[in-house]
């Protein structure tokens, strides 16, 4: 017979452990609502629906506005020395959904949540452009077949940059 | 309520089948370990790419440190698998993955959690008494331990089906069939590709056949949340719920979610051992398949075997219940089903035939 480790609880041990582990899960679940992925609360297959994702990335134009230059998910721009380099949206974008541009993919885990992750996803790529003087944003163009219905569209931004 | 949870508290019992279910949990964790190491860049930091991580930047892994933490997770599993520091294992490996996908929500996958939250909760259970490997097969004395934690994950089992069958419940594009509907008119492919018919995959995706499955599965989920907990329940509840997962399995892709629900249902198997008897007459060839059968299948260890012409009262084989009640013939068959992994899915047809050709004899 195997010696007591700090594992074999005793019984005050197994009354806590098991209340504390209950309400933890309890309030993970209770509270999947507040998450947009409603991660840690078993929403197993709760959506069916579709997105598409289409790149756009937004430069100044010569009235001094800015305009949208539609992507394929890669581009190239100046840099400060007048350097032309070259971007892609899969070098820093390599979730199998969020990387996949200009054609439907299955929403894991919902619309909302593919929505939350795109708009982390804008942000984070427009904030790791180094040696692009010219993007001042980002711009995803998102058509959405939520649960077989109709598409829809909707547009996210990224946070200003300026380069 | 109070005597349910001292019971629970005290409750001590034979640790074979959750020692079994310890070592496929291994299995599957090793699984899990080799996929994540296979998709894994070795000189990819987090800095380098896209990531939403759920625990304060600061506190992310460098790139050798993640390495180290992919292989350990299999080293974890291989000792889990092997039995030997098996449950220091399982808890190291519930911790460390529960840290990497605290890393990324984007990894983050339910099948993945539950696995984390099933080896958190057997590394509190005895289950390294058996099933060790290179050493001696404990005995039943040496086997007995406490079940608080098994019984725990049973409860896990049971939040898992909650939380999933109330929130499509609550949700009007599941309860509708929308979200059924559309779904297995897309995963018809899928299906097809494992062998189950295109016309089927196409009458279950009609609109009126996809709102009762919808509801269905929403029955399904919220009553094996309690039906496995009911004595009266529980045996029909383990099988429509195997249906149900072999199901998920053929139409979607859920990476080891059905096969760690299926070693999970063992847990729910009454612990102590060769409760039931196998009698057969050697003398009848039908008798003596029968048996080496049933030993080689009898992976949770419910049957006691042996060869009795006298007891078997002239038929090939006679099972003999806990209760001492007996069957033979197609019942038998039935009975043998219900307590064998494999057979199992066979159970409820072979029952409804039995009761259909072959009442069952007295004991």
């Amino acid at each position: 017979m195997a010696k007591p480790t700090f594992l074999d609880l005793g019984k005050r041990g197994r009354m806590g452990f098991a209340a504390i582990y209950l309400t933890i899960q309890a309030s993970l679940v209770l509270t999947a609502g507040l998450r947009p992925d409603g991660v840690f609360s078993f929403q197993m297959f709760n959506e069916s629906s579709r997105i598409a994702i289409d790149l756009g990335r937004r430069v100044r134009a010569p009235d001094g506005g800015t305009v949208v230059v539609v992507l394929d998910g890669a581009w190239e721009a100046r840099d400060e020395s007048g350097t032309v380099r070259h971007f892609r949206w899969s070098d820093r974008v390599h979730d199998p959904i969020l990387r996949i541009l200009g054609r439907p993919v299955h929403a894991s885990y919902g619309v909302a949540a593919q929505l939350f992750r795109l708009q982390k996803a804008l942000d984070d790529v427009v904030d790791h452009l180094p040696g692009d003087s010219e993007t001042v944003g980002l711009v995803a163009d998102v058509r959405i077949w939520q649960n077989g219905r109709d598409r829809y569209e909707t547009r996210l931004e990224s946070r200003a940059r300026y380069p | 309520m109070m005597s349910l949870l001292r019971r629970w508290q005290i409750e001590e019992d034979d640790t074979y089948v959750l020692s079994l279910v310890r070592a496929i949990l291994g299995v599957l964790l090793l699984l899990s370990g080799l996929r994540e190491l296979s998709i894994h860049r070795g000189d990819t930091s987090f800095d380098d790419v896209f990531h939403i991580a759920i625990i304060p930047e600061a506190l992310l892994p460098g790139p050798a440190v993640f390495s180290a933490l992919l292989v350990a997770q299999i080293v974890f599993a291989l000792l889990v698998v092997v039995g030997r520091w098996a449950r220091p294992s399982l808890l190291a490996t519930a911790v460390v993955g529960l840290y990497l996908l605290s890393c990324d929500r984007l990894g983050y996958h339910n099948n993945r959690y539950a696995l984390l939250l099933f080896a958190l909760l057997l590394a509190f259970s005895p289950c390294d008494r058996a099933f060790v490997w290179r050493r001696p097969a404990a005995t039943a004395a040496e086997r007995k331990g406490p079940l608080w934690a098994a019984r725990l994950a049973q409860l896990q089992m049971s939040i898992i089906y909650l939380a999933s069958g109330g929130s499509k419940l609550l949700d009007s594009d599941w309860r509708e069939g929308r979200v059924i509907g559309d779904r297995l008119a897309r995963a018809t492919s899928l299906a097809v590709a494992k062998g189950v018919p295109a016309e089927l995959m196409e009458v279950l995706a009609h609109p009126t056949l996809a709102s009762a499955l919808a509801k269905l599965a929403i029955v399904t989920e919220l009553f094996l949340a309690v039906g496995l907990f009911l004595p009266r329940t529980r045996t029909f509840a383990l099988w429509w719920g195997v249906m149900f997962h072999l199901t998920i399995e053929v139409t979607s892709q859920v990476e080891l979610f059905t096969w760690l629900s299926l070693a999970v249902y063992a847990l729910f198997a009454v612990p102590t051992l060769r409760e039931r008897q196998v009698l057969y007459d050697p003398g009848r060839s039908w008798g003596g398949f029968l048996a080496r059968v049933v030993e080689r299948l009898d992976w949770l260890a419910r049957f006691d075997i042996r060869a009795d012409a006298e007891a078997a009262r002239g038929h090939g084989f006679v099972i003999v219940e806990r209760d001492g009640t007996r069957a033979s013939g197609l019942l038998g068959l039935a009975r043998v089903a219900r307590a064998t992994p494999l057979l199992f899915p066979l159970f409820v047809p072979l029952r409804v035939l039995a009761r259909a050709f072959s009442p069952p004899e007295g004991g």
